[in-house]
């Protein structure tokens, strides 16, 4: 009996998360919440997986409170679509203080990641890049079976034989290919395990105290979280860099360095922005006569690895892609003619709603405060973290200012790279007042993506899944949220400016760092709760219109791609049929004023849209003509924009509607179609504004 | 009152006031500054606190449905469990009475009690348990809280070559239970649905397409509707309700409809 007293005592954590398990469970189907079967089994598995791993020790008390939350949740998910997300992410992360505490054991960081395996390996889809990464390795491993072959069709570049990945990273998962899907995802796992045990060796080595609980928050959190596990390159590309900044800053042997730096090109030709910094910090590491030496040595294995790529490699790493008159342009016509698209890309990376960190990683703000700190507690690791980090991210947003974001790949993966210099900086920053909720918001998040993933995915339309899951189609947030994609620079500035602030005050451990956070919150809320009055029109729900299509109608980026003036979707009324039926605002008074942002071919017909609601009504004729190419467009080519919707001037039509006979619905539709311009016949609608 | 008390009353303040200047006065915009008054007195673990600023903060995202006042309960229940302090349980009880007074939540009353009864105790052990009571008896009396308006999608349609067509994957759950189907101004000659229904343990009905007054069954496993001379809006609805161990769902796929 005492021996079960003290074995209850000693292992209550382990017995709270088994027992947690079957709670979820039995609340899971109890309260009849949706995908028991799949869902509904993942969660309560990893919480019988921390309890197997859990070892001796305490119940986590944050844990209690997040099952309680669960439980709460669970009972209300029928109120709203959105609560059983909720409810899904809250009970997936009980586990999270339980994996935090696991930390501190031997072998801590590795046992505290095996929960999440089961739920990586098999609810994200297998897609985007993965299963091209998959097939290039199955064509090194077995040519001719098709096992992976009916991806193919997703192959990158049209250059015949030349592929858009390299194939060193494809032949690394070559002993997970047997296992298929979960042993090519698995070796990323082993990557992901490598990177992570080599981060907190190198915070372990520079004296943070907190080095176990940071490097488990660095899978935890986004963007660590965002790839962990897939077929991306990142985290392996992560290991690459940890390991030769440990084994440098261990022998002071420049070897690991230049080894690394030849590496990470090898992974990926992205990740040279981590090479250059590397070898930046080596150079700065080096004193006198030594770093010309090491200067000169540099430029002579350059020169020689491009002369390799050249005679030997047929260019596939870099002379293909990069060594033509484009790149040369590229280089100059960025800096000179892309100067506020370049600035709108780095914003974008800490404010778009779509893949900026504020929203999806919210604690990154309080690395961003700690930054100057680590500066101050050691240089070196300052360097050797920050150095590449900084690099990669300039050259990432300086060559692709419009999809730097790797969308619609996972949120945050482009800026893993950034993670270390991050988390090192947040662990100098962790007690001070308001850091906490940035952090546990954050693994909110995180624990949103992990239980649904789909979430993760945002095709640059200027919407997020994940908002407009939790928000609906009729809140007003969307037109808050900074958007590079639908931008509106008031608003984007602002946000800018705000994250600056809180910064700021984190940084200066100011009383008012948790007002602000918490002000900025309950004032977006409270706005973002008011009436809608503002339409994308592409948002518009399919109750409020008859037929109508979205413009393109493909979920993919590609067709995207060359819109030079907004890579915003369009809502498309090209039939009699078509029409957009918006309810009258509340408290409207006698009129309205109706502004509609439109677009339409000039035909020579009359086309045009018409208004009306009740007994009145109105109507505008007018059509596009096509925009001016830009500058750097004909500087790159002698080319003309085609005539197509995206690339027509916008009309902006203005109706006062009198609300006298009217009370309930405003009625668009389409006049004068003509069918001339075959496919692209109709009338495009970007905005409607009612005030 | 400590400095940071007042301070912390002063915010919740001005937000009551922001939120009765932007949302006008309704029992839901006074449970929302009952709840803000609570939080500000709330004494217990910071967690619990970012819990309800969170929670109260996005129950004003959802002024118009259902989610807001859920939101507040949900928010209030915990409350009660975790606040040492009397007079914020209070606020949280009061907060929560005047999210039954809208009348938004169906069944929410036994929870409401309970978080009368669990407010006057000091022990956080009793309040616990009292609320594990209250959440029973809501499970048995009334089953789970539900929408006063239950939730309807209007799906997508395409007009394409002479067909309608609705493409948009779907799901019809007790969270969601019905999708309308419209065709406005189109005369169809006949529509075929294709849905599939499960999370039952019998063969019994899961629920029903309705076109006007006909209405066709929807069984578990795979099912194609086809419907002569349909009447739009064509709906398909669940017929369960909650159960213990039961999950309903039709799964919509697509539909066609030809003129």
């Amino acid at each position: 009996m005492i021996t079960l007293r003290r074995i209850a005592a000693e292992r209550s954590g382990m017995i709270f998360h088994a027992a947690s398990s079957m709670l979820i469970f039995f609340i899971w189907r109890i309260t009849g919440m949706p995908s028991p079967g799949l869902l509904g089994r993942l969660v309560p598995l990893c919480w019988l997986i921390t309890a197997s791993v859990y070892g001796k020790g305490g119940i986590p008390r944050l844990s209690i409170y997040l099952l309680a939350i669960f439980t709460v949740f669970s009972l209300f998910w029928t109120v709203d679509t959105g609560f059983e997300v909720i409810a899904a992410a809250c009970g997936l992360m009980g586990i999270f203080p339980g994996l935090l505490a696991l930390s501190s054991r031997k072998f801590g960081i590795m046992l505290a990641m095996l929960p999440l395996i089961p739920m990586i390996l098999l609810l994200v889809p297998f897609t985007g890049d993965e299963p091209h990464y998959a097939f290039i390795t199955e064509r090194l491993v077995n040519p001719g079976t098709g096992r992976f072959s009916e991806y193919s069709s997703q192959l990158g570049d049209t250059v015949a034989g030349i592929s858009h990945h390299q194939s060193f990273y494809p032949a690394l998962m070559i002993p997970g290919y047997p296992l298929s899907e979960p042993g090519i995802r698995g070796m990323n796992i082993l990557f992901a395990m490598a990177a992570l045990v080599l981060m907190s060796k190198i915070f372990r080595d520079s004296g943070l105290k907190n080095w176990k609980q940071l490097t488990v928050l660095g899978f935890l959190l986004i963007p660590g979280s965002s790839i962990l596990g897939l077929v991306f390159p990142g985290w392996l590309a992560l290991a690459v860099f940890l390991s030769a900044v440990y084994a440098y800053r261990r022998s002071k042997k420049s070897i690991w360095i230049i080894s690394a730096a030849i590496i990470l090109v090898l992974i990926k030709f992205r990740f040279i922005g981590l090479s250059i910094g590397l070898l930046v910090a080596l150079i700065i590491e080096f004193k006198g006569r030594r770093r010309l030496i090491l200067s000169a040595t540099l430029v002579c294995l350059v020169t020689a690895g491009l002369l390799f790529d050249l005679f030997i490699l047929n260019g596939r790493i870099f002379w293909v892609r990069y060594g033509n008159m484009s790149f040369i342009k590229v280089l100059f016509l960025q800096p000179l003619f892309r100067t506020p698209e370049v600035l709108l890309a780095a914003g974008s990376s800490l404010v778009d709603i779509e893949c900026g960190m504020l929203w999806k990683a919210p604690w990154v703000l309080a690395g961003l405060a700690g930054i100057q700190l680590l500066r101050k507690f050691d240089r070196n690791l300052f360097i050797w973290l920050g150095l590449p980090a900084l690099f990669y991210f300039l050259i990432l947003i300086f060559w692709n200012p419009a999809e730097w974001s790797g969308m619609p790949g996972p949120v945050g993966r482009m800026l893993l790279p950034l993670l270390p210099v991050l988390l090192a900086s947040l662990g100098l920053v962790l007690k001070r007042k308001g850091v906490q909720i940035l952090i546990w918001v954050s693994l909110g998040i995180s624990a949103v993506l992990f239980t649904h993933p789909i979430l993760r995915f945002n095709f640059a339309d200027g919407s997020d899944s994940l908002v407009s899951r939790i928000s609906g189609q009729f809140s007003r947030i969307t037109e808050l949220l900074p958007s590079t994609v639908r931008l509106d620079l008031p608003i984007f500035l602002g946000w800018i400016i705000l994250a600056g602030i809180i910064i700021m005050f984190f940084k200066r451990r100011s009383r008012f760092a948790e007002y602000t956070v918490t002000s900025v919150f309950i004032a977006l809320c409270l706005f973002g709760g008011l009436e809608k009055k503002s339409w994308e029109a592409e948002d518009i729900p399919s109750e409020y219109r008859n037929y109508c299509t979205i413009y393109p109608d493909e979920t993919g980026l590609e067709l995207r791609k060359f819109w030079f003036f907004s890579r915003e979707k369009m809502l498309r009324l090209s039939q009699v049929e078509d029409a957009v039926i918006l309810p009258v605002p509340e408290n409207a008074g006698d009129s309205l004023r109706l502004t509609v942002f439109h677009s339409s071919f000039s035909s020579g017909a009359d086309t045009g849209i018409e208004i009306s609601c009740g007994e009145w009504c109105d109507s505008v004729y007018a059509s596009s003509e096509v925009m001016e190419t830009p500058r750097w467009v004909l500087i790159m080519r002698d080319t003309r924009l085609p005539v197509m919707p995206e690339n027509l001037k916008e009309i902006r039509s203005e109706f006062i509607v009198p609300l006298n006979d009217c009370t309930e619905s405003i009625r668009i539709t389409p006049l004068g179609l003509d069918g001339r311009h075959g496919r692209f016949n109709g009338i495009y609608l970007d905005r409607i504004l009612l005030r | 009152m400590s400095h940071t008390s007042t301070n912390k009353l002063i915010f919740a303040l001005v937000i009551s006031i922001g939120v009765f200047i932007l949302h006008g006065f309704s029992f839901f915009t006074i449970a929302i500054c009952l709840y803000t008054a609570g939080t500000a007195l709330l004494k217990g673990p910071r967690a619990v606190t970012y819990f309800t600023v969170i929670s109260g903060g996005l129950s004003l995202l959802f002024v118009s449905g259902t989610g807001g006042p859920a939101l507040l309960t949900i928010g209030a229940v915990l409350a009660v469990v975790l606040s040492d302090s009397a007079a914020s349980r209070y606020l949280f009880f009061l907060s929560a009475v005047c999210i039954l007074l809208t009348g938004a939540i169906d069944g929410i009353l036994p929870l409401t009690a309970a978080v009368l009864v669990a407010s006057v105790f000091k022990r956080d052990k009793w309040r616990a348990l009292i609320l594990a009571g209250g959440v029973s008896a809501l499970l048995i009396i009334s089953g789970l809280p539900s929408s006063k308006e239950p939730g309807s999608f209007v799906s997508e349609e395409i007009l394409r070559d002479g067909k309608v067509l609705w493409t948009e994957p779907a799901q019809v759950n007790i969270s969601m239970p019905e999708l309308i189907l419209q065709a406005p101004g189109i005369d169809a000659a006949f529509i075929t649905l294709k849905v599939s229904a499960g999370g039952v343990r019998d063969s019994n009905l899961v629920g029903y397409v309705n076109s006007a007054d006909r209405t066709f069954p929807v069984y578990p496993g795979e099912n194609t509707l086809i419907i002569e001379e349909p009447e739009f809006p064509v709906s398909i609805r669940l017929s369960r309700s909650w159960k213990p161990f039961s999950h309903p769902v039709i799964h919509f796929e697509s539909a066609e409809a030809i003129f």
